[in-house]
């Protein structure tokens, strides 16, 4: 059954969003890995509407927030409020509580709201006044973020960057694939047209072959020698986690169990490193102002092609 | 003044200890080849060959990506054949799998097919 599911999400999703099969792979890639995914881009490249169609076809409970400066964590996480008639508080589930929370422009809210969402997605679960609640298994953030120069934003702080498994970033769509999403927008586009492609308790039985993935010890040291050479790459003012390390090595996992494997290979890794490590690393100055270095992909690349992995 | 026939000789017997010595050498390079006992050794093998052939072959390659560049230059090899032995041996090498009974020599054919270029 995990075999197609790709193929099962990349076509219901396209039903809605044309020329994003890389992005919906990795969202995928993600959610089975139960990780978080920012999504970066230019207003008006379908980040909204992709992350809807994609919890639709997988049957899961999807909210949406427009993240804005004056917000507060109590509009995203929920409190207490004081129930006249029993005459006690009680805590009222903020929209949170949900499978997959679509965080839209979380750069837009301060770091005060940013911040409450640390513990939500690292520890899957919320603790307002020492009250703990555990979120709905699977908790999936998909945030989307305007490229910083835009003005207005709040740059997300690196821990908390440090917890989306994947930055994924969405460019404009070739002439064609334009032409196409304009063709389809002439009549209005209804995500209702996504059907599910497995139900949600079935999800579990997935997430259960994920785990089963194997790893082995040579995959786990070459992973390892990666996190060694990116913080030992003069290029590189900070390295790569040992979180960011942990990560990769969960989607590569969720990978392979897409790729119908019960084992991970180096292929695994190297497809996915760039959208794991470059939001967690900070490219040097100097080397950025010599123009030795462009961005952080093309180091995580060089670094790709330089260490061998186990042959 | 020595015999013409002496001189001819040794210079046939020279002609022979030459030959016996290139002989033995390109002998030698074979028995070493067909030293591949596994599965193992056959793919080290190939990855040898590879870097000699396609010195433009990055540090981090995969076999997948090494069999991509192989495949335009070997239209006649049986592909179908060497990769069900990759795949095995991907399971074998990562998952920890008994590869079985697979054709080891597909793979050294295979290696042997590359073009020779320099030695590292």
């Amino acid at each position: 059954m995990i075999e197609d599911l790709r193929e099962k999400v990349i076509a219901q999703v396209g039903k809605v969003v044309v020329g994003r099969k890389l992005e919906v792979n990795l969202l995928l890639v993600s959610l089975l890995a139960r990780g978080h995914v920012l999504l970066e881009g230019v207003p008006g490249t379908s980040k909204t509407l992709l992350a809807r169609a994609f919890s639709k076809c997988l049957d899961l409970s999807f909210k949406r927030v427009q993240f804005t400066p004056d917000m507060l964590p109590l509009d995203i996480i929920g409190g207490f409020i004081f129930n006249m008639k029993n005459r006690e508080f009680e805590f009222k589930q903020g929209p949170i509580f949900t499978n997959i929370l679509l965080a839209d422009e979380i750069n837009r809210a301060g770091p005060k709201v940013q911040s409450g969402l640390l513990e939500a997605m690292q520890e899957l679960q919320v603790t307002v006044e020492g009250h703990t609640t555990k979120l709905p298994f699977p908790f999936m953030v998909i945030a989307t973020q305007n490229p910083l120069e835009f003005e207005g934003v709040y740059p997300l702080p690196e821990s908390e960057l440090d917890r989306f498994m994947m930055r994924i970033t969405f460019e404009y769509p070739n002439k064609a694939t334009e032409s196409d999403i304009i063709r389809r927008n002439l009549v209005e586009i209804d995500v209702n047209q996504v059907q599910n492609v497995i139900q949600a308790n079935d999800l579990q039985g997935i997430f259960k072959q994920v785990d089963s993935v194997r790893v082995s010890e040579e995959i786990l040291n070459y992973v390892a020698q990666l996190a060694e050479a990116s913080r030992n790459d003069f290029r590189i003012g900070l390295g790569a986690s040992p979180r960011a390390m942990v990560q990769l090595v969960h989607s590569a996992r969720a990978n392979a169990a897409l790729n119908g494997r019960d084992y991970v290979m180096p292929e695994d890794i190297q497809s996915l490193a760039t959208f794991v490590l470059s939001h967690r690393i900070r490219v040097d100055r100097t080397a950025t102002l010599k123009g030795i270095v462009k961005n952080p992909s093309t180091v995580i690349q060089q670094i790709l092609d330089v260490v061998k992995p186990p042959r | 003044m020595p015999d013409n026939t002496l001189i001819l000789g040794l210079v046939a017997l020279n002609i022979a200890l030459y030959a016996m010595i290139v002989a033995g050498y390109i002998m030698s390079r074979r028995i070493r080849i067909f030293r591949v006992t596994n599965l193992r050794e056959a793919f080290e093998f190939l990855e040898k060959r590879l870097r000699r052939a396609f010195p433009d072959l990055r540090e981090g390659f995969t076999w997948n990506e090494a069999m991509a560049k192989i495949k335009p230059i070997h239209g006649n090899v049986d592909w179908i054949v060497v990769e069900r032995v990759l795949q095995k041996y991907e399971a074998y090498r990562y998952g920890g799998v008994d590869p079985g009974n697979v054709r080891i020599d597909s793979i050294v054919k295979l290696a042997m097919m590359l073009p020779r270029g320099e030695r590292k």
